[in-house]
């Protein structure tokens, strides 16, 4: 009995000296795995304001570089794949513990049976990779395939063969081409096609998840966050349509708020095809749900103690160009669209203006263009020639003859015959002609106005919205 | 068959029921626990293949010990079926499975009974024949253990005893330690050498070396888990390996490696046969025939056979030249090397299925071109490791040739020998083949 008890007590031992090794040494082999949207960790603690979660449609409707822009806020979108309700309630948990948001957006897609279209177990892997600790477990506890549910809980067991390559020293790039959770996608087809209010045709009862958006709001009221529900407008079926009025009711009757994008897609100019495919916004769209939501997140003051954090600011830079670029690239023709972006994003104008005596620029258009930088009064000195460089909203050169310089390692030139850029002419030599670009004309798009006949196309191919 | 948590959560019910039961029941626990593990790897012909063998040497035992039947008839059937499923490729019976560990318990079959009439034991009961035939430590790859001493421990009262415990546990650990961070590692890279043909000279003879080793830590590491969990069963197996890379002839070689088959041939075949009581040329044609069924035994290629016949032929030259003398001149270490190349030679034959492939190797091994380790897939860490393994099997081995390194270990301070536990744990778990990163190895002699 007594040698039985020691080889118990010294084998349990054994076991727990393993068990250490094993957690011990589990952190040192997930160095360098770099989950999408896991870069949070880096940031100050609790410099977050607003963390995002939910699917793919989280994912592209929401592009924190737009908040940042627009209000300065820190946001961070926290989703995978047709994540599953219950791994996002484990992705903030995870979150928490370093950051402490003031705002939690939930798109509310995995709630409605639409999202079988891509439902299946690997969808927990992505998201199960970003966490760690007990945490972790209880999200790989979600899974069907018990081989994988192991090997998610434990993963030294697949890790441990990165020892040939993993690089132990601490590696910072990881901010460097952040897009802070978000994904982007350009719009493939320019056609303005309105979202379509839904109706109820049958009350039904929520979905059985719903027990995590509890849990979601139990996290959040007891951290002191706001939690705000949404969805983006896509091609939704009558069933989920029906699911997702009982999600609202649900809500409503829970106190939790809510913002049903297929109410409010005609108020922020949101159409399908240019803003959405069928299932995710494209970056212009995303640009209009997540200006609604910053707008929301202000109007609302649900913000009130932001702490600067260089590191967001710095890594902001590449995913605020990036969206810039996006939103202002030559397949962007509308140019009041263009105008109201050059004042919010990084760009640069090359401006040529042929003046005439006859003129379709209006008092509000004057107002754009000034907004945009451009500093020249074209109603009341439209007989005069105007040609200028502009940069971040400051004028960089202006003429009423000319303009040479060098800039960023490029000729640019303006006068009458036109604009170029290291000798090459730019445009159609209209009348009015705007060089929309980055600071390093990666990228650009010219706009040819013939103001004199009508100011300014509209939309895509200028004319479809006029008709 | 390879290391898995289902096996050690077998062996942690088995230890637990067999410990727990009381005598008697105790050899029953051990009978369910062998055919549990029969019905775990083997196919259901096969169990029943093995029942039978199980039910003929229990009748075959009471027929010889009554001299109703010679021990000649008695054994054709064993060498028939053995000789059926080894071979029925080469007479087109493509879709026939060998039975796991044929190779294995037939031997242990055929020494029981030619043991019953050597008087080293008695006619036994069926239970304990199926024990023996079906032990399920050794019944995949050996060691073939002898019925002699298994029938005594079986006899023995089993008494919870904590050093065997504990000697046989760390012996089945240290054992699943070569095999997983060892073999299985060295493994990997043997084949990255033999599966590019493009690579010769040094590379191959990296490769060469590398496979002496790997099927020595294999072998080895199977036998130590054998070993370990017989003696935690309360059983004494013999061991199978005693440092044979550091032997000095081949003799000597096959009197360290595999030792229960070298033995096995050496009481069943070579000494009925007349050993070297029957001068010299038949001594050497005895060793002929050894090597040769012992090359067939492997497996019915021709390369086995080479394989058999090359070991037969420089035993016989290093015989002859022993005879002269010339020999005690030579340093041991040069003697160790020379044999260790010598076997690793033979090991070419015996790695590569097709002689075709045998050839080119051996064509290929002088076409020397500068070695770099990345051209056979691994990077300076990998490379540093597997220098850093070979170092220290060599280095253990010079120690075990002197003592065991369980009782050496068991006899450092409790603090020196959790220091070797832990870090052997941690250098398991890091650099051990498992996971979805791997391909862990099926023991190579568990297709014999």
């Amino acid at each position: 009995m007594k040698n039985l008890i020691k080889i118990l007590f010294k084998g349990l031992i054994l076991l727990i000296i393993t068990c250490i090794c094993w957690f011990s040494l589990t952190p040192i082999f997930r160095i360098g795995i770099k989950p999408d949207g896991s870069e949070y960790r880096l940031f100050d603690k609790n410099s977050l304001d607003v963390i995002v979660l939910g699917s793919s449609h989280a994912q592209y409707s929401f592009n924190p570089a737009v908040m940042y822009q627009e209000s300065g806020l820190y946001s961070f979108v926290l989703g995978s794949g047709c994540q599953p309700v219950s791994i996002s309630y484990n992705m903030l948990k995870e979150a928490l513990k370093t950051q402490k948001p003031e705002v939690v957006f939930m798109d509310v897609f995995t709630l409605l049976d639409d999202k079988e279209v891509c439902e299946a177990d690997e969808l927990y892997y992505v998201g199960i990779q970003q966490m760690t600790g007990f945490n972790r477990l209880e999200a790989a506890s979600y899974i069907k395939n018990k081989e994988k549910k192991y090997l998610y809980m434990f993963d030294l067991y697949m890790n441990h063969s990165r020892w040939p390559e993993i690089e132990f020293e601490k590696s910072d790039d990881s901010l460097e081409y952040s897009r802070f959770g978000y994904v982007s996608q350009e719009p493939a087809v320019f056609k303005y096609t309105p979202v379509l209010d839904y109706e109820v045709t049958e009350e039904v009862q929520v979905p059985e998840n719903i027990k995590y958006i509890e849990m979601i709001k139990k996290l959040c009221d007891k951290e002191g966050i706001t939690l705000v529900l949404y969805k983006s407008p896509y091609v939704i079926k009558q069933e989920s349509a029906n699911q997702l009025a009982a999600v609202w009711k649900w809500a409503d009757d829970n106190g939790i708020r809510y913002v049903d994008f297929f109410k409010v897609a005609a108020d922020i100019g949101f159409h399908l095809d240019l803003d959405s495919d069928t299932y995710h916004a494209t970056s212009w769209g995303a640009e209009k749900i997540t200006t609604y939501l910053t707008k929301y997140v202000v109007d609302n003051n649900l913000v009130s103690h932001h702490q600067n954090d260089s590191l967001y600011d710095e890594s902001s830079i590449y995913a605020v160009e990036q969206t810039a670029q996006s939103l202002m690239n030559e397949n962007q023709v509308d140019i009041y669209q263009l105008l109201e972006f050059a004042k919010i994003y990084p760009c640069t104008l090359l401006v040529k203006y042929t003046g005439a005596d006859s003129t379709s620029i209006t008092d509000y258009e004057n107002g754009l263009l000034n907004g945009a930088g451009i500093n020249f009064d074209f109603v009341n000195n439209k007989e005069d020639d105007y040609f200028a460089l502009i940069e971040n909203g400051a004028v960089i050169a202006e003429s009423n003859t000319g303009i040479e310089s060098d800039y960023n390692d490029h000729q640019v030139q303006i006068n009458n015959n036109g604009i170029f850029i290291d000798s090459e002419f730019q445009g159609e030599n209209g009348k009015l002609e705007i060089v929309f670009c980055d600071s390093g004309i990666y990228w650009k798009n010219v706009m040819d106005i013939n103001y004199q006949s009508y100011f300014w196309k509209q939309g895509y191919n200028g004319l479809d919205k006029i008709e | 068959m390879n290391i898995s948590l289902t096996y050690i959560g077998f062996l942690g019910i088995i230890f637990t029921f067999y410990w727990l039961v009381n005598e008697k029941l105790k050899l029953l626990v051990l009978l369910l626990a062998n055919f549990v593990f029969l019905a775990f790897y083997l196919q259901p012909i096969h169990i029943i293949y093995c029942l039978v063998v199980i039910i003929y040497t229990f009748i075959m035992g009471r027929l010889y010990a009554k001299k109703h039947i010679s021990i000649v008839l008695a054994i054709v059937p064993y060498i028939v079926f053995l000789a059926f499923f080894k071979y029925f490729g080469l007479f087109g019976f493509t879709n026939i499975i060998m039975p796991i560990g044929i190779s294995f318990y037939t031997f242990k079959a055929i020494s029981y009974l030619v043991d019953i009439k050597r008087k080293k034991v008695k006619n036994q009961g069926l239970i304990n024949v199926a024990l023996y035939i079906s032990f399920f430590p050794t019944i995949v790859a050996g060691p073939i253990n002898r019925c002699e001493s298994f029938f005594k421990d079986l006899k023995k009262k089993k008494i919870f005893n904590y050093l065997n415990q504990k000697n046989g546990f760390v012996r089945f650990m240290l054992g699943a330690f070569e095999k997983i961070v060892i073999s299985d590692y060295i493994a990997t890279i043997v084949s990255e050498v033999f599966n590019n043909t493009a690579l010769t000279g040094w590379y191959l003879i990296f490769g060469v070396m590398l496979y002496a080793f790997q099927i020595y830590t294999d072998f080895d590491s199977y036998s130590n888990m054998a070993i370990g969990i017989s003696k935690m069963l309360g059983f004494d197996i013999e061991e199978n390996f005693k440092q044979p890379y550091l032997s000095k002839s081949i003799k000597e070689f096959w009197g360290r490696w595999h030792i229960s088959l070298s033995s096995w041939f050496k009481d069943y075949v070579y000494i009925p046969l007349g050993g070297n009581r029957k001068g010299v040329f038949l001594k050497y044609v005895f060793i002929i025939i050894v090597f040769t069924l012992s090359g067939m035994w492997h497996g019915a290629t021709i390369n086995f056979l080479i394989w058999g016949l090359g070991f037969a032929v420089v035993y016989i030259i290093e015989d002859l030249v022993k005879a002269t003398g010339v020999t005690t001149k030579i340093p041991s270490f040069i003697k160790i090397i020379v044999n260790f190349i010598i076997v690793s030679l033979l090991w070419i034959f015996f790695r590569n299925p097709s002689f075709n492939d045998a050839m080119r190797i051996f064509s290929n091994l002088i076409n020397f071109n500068g070695f770099n380790y990345e051209l056979i897939g691994i990077n300076i860490r990998e490379f540093v490791w597997l220098l850093f393994l070979l170092i220290i099997l060599v280095l253990t081995d010079i120690i075990r040739f002197h003592t065991s390194i369980t009782i050496k270990l068991s006899k450092c301070n409790v603090f020196v020998r959790w220091i070797v536990y832990i870090a052997l744990i941690v250098i398991f778990i890091i650099f051990g083949i498992y996971g979805p990163g791997y391909s862990s190895q099926d023991f190579i002699y568990a297709i014999f």
